[in-house]
């Protein structure tokens, strides 16, 4: 799966990395963005192997080919239990929520997770929620820590963890309980994924699930009020 | 290659989740994984399935994390042969690689029941229904895929190739 146009020529690399892991849960065996200086620049701070970088020919065949207008689309959230069963936050304000977890390869970079702070600085969450933050690696995890994002979580009653995958797969730590429901920023909502069969999980980026720890229910983190 | 099994049925979009959660991906012992495949979607599997059965699913089966468990724990539990209208692809790819024939048979979930007795000859692609009398022709593996699953999945076969140098 191929995403081009002004969305994507404008996204930082954190945010195309996002793109691209979640295509695989459509079927696609890979997801590209066209190199350009952003993504050479990437590669460049993590190689000194010469490199040549691939497009695909004027001429190239596509299935088929969607557009959208990015500029009108609000968050949205895959609904349990599978990733296309999409629906505006904005709709879901009657799922109440007992546990959030922010991180994964899907959403534990340091974009998402400045993002997330974003919207916990100087609020709490909800009475009765639980806030898993895991950073995606060591790297991330060391630059939350110089950019103080750590204690932006921690006052806001969030619990950070070392990097792990952890949570997203039920792996350990905040593992659902039946009946409970966790919205994630992760990449699968499948029944049991979390935890127990009787649980739910809601896929979302990472302002929707750190606003919706605020409130205790699911929210277009648009519509939060100020701290 | 004959194989032969009750079959027991499921629908679209069985994910590899179901098949067997994150909680038990820390075994190692395929007998272990195989005590819990498809735990979520029906508790009494693994006793349908000790004696030898075919799996039978929709569209776009195995599709999730690419957890290789997932085959490892259906063919430890008894599963012979899996057919689908559709398979995700990482799914597919590793049920071959552990030894678990994969056909893409369209048309199955409609013409087999659970419980109904299965043949499936890998070699031709022939599918038949013995309950119902119904003959189906599943995509056919290619002879390299054949000689692999023969020899129990990409491990042993790698073990055989190196051996002979």
């Amino acid at each position: 799966m191929e995403f081009t146009g002004s969305t994507f020529t404008n996204m930082s690399i954190d945010g195309r990395l996002t793109v691209c892991n979640m295509v695989v849960e459509a079927g696609a065996k890979a997801g590209i963005v066209p190199p350009d200086n952003k993504s050479m620049a990437y590669v460049r701070s993590r190689t000194k192997k010469p490199l040549k970088p691939i497009r695909s020919d004027n001429n190239a065949t596509y299935e088929d080919t969607l557009e959208y207008d990015a500029a009108k689309l609000t968050p949205q959230v895959a609904c349990s239990p599978s990733v296309d069963n999409v629906k505006s936050a904005s709709e879901l304000s009657d799922v109440k929520i007992d546990q959030v977890f922010i991180g994964s390869c899907t959403n534990g970079r340091i974009e998402d997770l400045r993002l997330a702070a974003s919207v916990l600085k100087g609020r709490e969450i909800h009475n009765g929620v639980r806030m898993i933050i895991s950073p995606a690696s060591q790297e991330v995890y060391q630059q939350c820590l110089k950019e103080g994002l750590f204690n932006t979580f921690m006052e806001a009653g969030a619990i950070v963890t070392n990097a792990t995958c952890g949570p997203c797969l039920g792996g350990h730590m905040g593992l659902l309980a039946p009946g409970e429901v966790c919205i994630s920023t992760s990449n699968r909502n499948f029944i049991g994924r979390m935890g127990s069969p009787q649980s739910a999980v809601y896929l979302a980026n990472p302002a929707t699930a750190a606003a919706s720890g605020v409130v205790g229910h699911i929210i277009n983190p648009n519509d939060l009020r100020r701290p | 290659m004959d194989i032969f099994g009750k079959a027991v049925k499921f629908g679209d979009n069985v994910n590899t989740d179901v098949i067997i959660p994150g909680k038990y991906l820390e075994l190692i012992d395929p007998e272990e994984l195989g005590k819990h495949a498809l735990e979520g979607l029906d508790p009494k599997f693994t006793q349908k399935a000790k004696d030898g059965v075919i799996l039978i699913g929709g569209k776009n089966f195995g599709c999730g994390s690419s957890r290789e468990q997932a085959a490892t724990a259906l063919k430890s539990a008894g599963v012979r042969c899996v057919l689908a209208e559709s398979f995700a692809r990482i799914f597919y790819r590793n049920a071959i690689n552990v030894g678990l024939p994969a056909l893409e048979c369209i048309g199955i979930s409609k013409k087999a029941d659970e419980g109904d007795m299965i043949s499936v000859d890998l070699r031709s692609g022939t599918v038949e229904n013995q309950t119902t009398g119904t003959t189906l022709k599943a995509s056919p593996l290619p002879q390299f895929i054949l000689s692999l699953l023969e020899e129990g999945g990409l491990i042993p076969h790698v073990r055989g190739l190196i051996g002979k140098r």
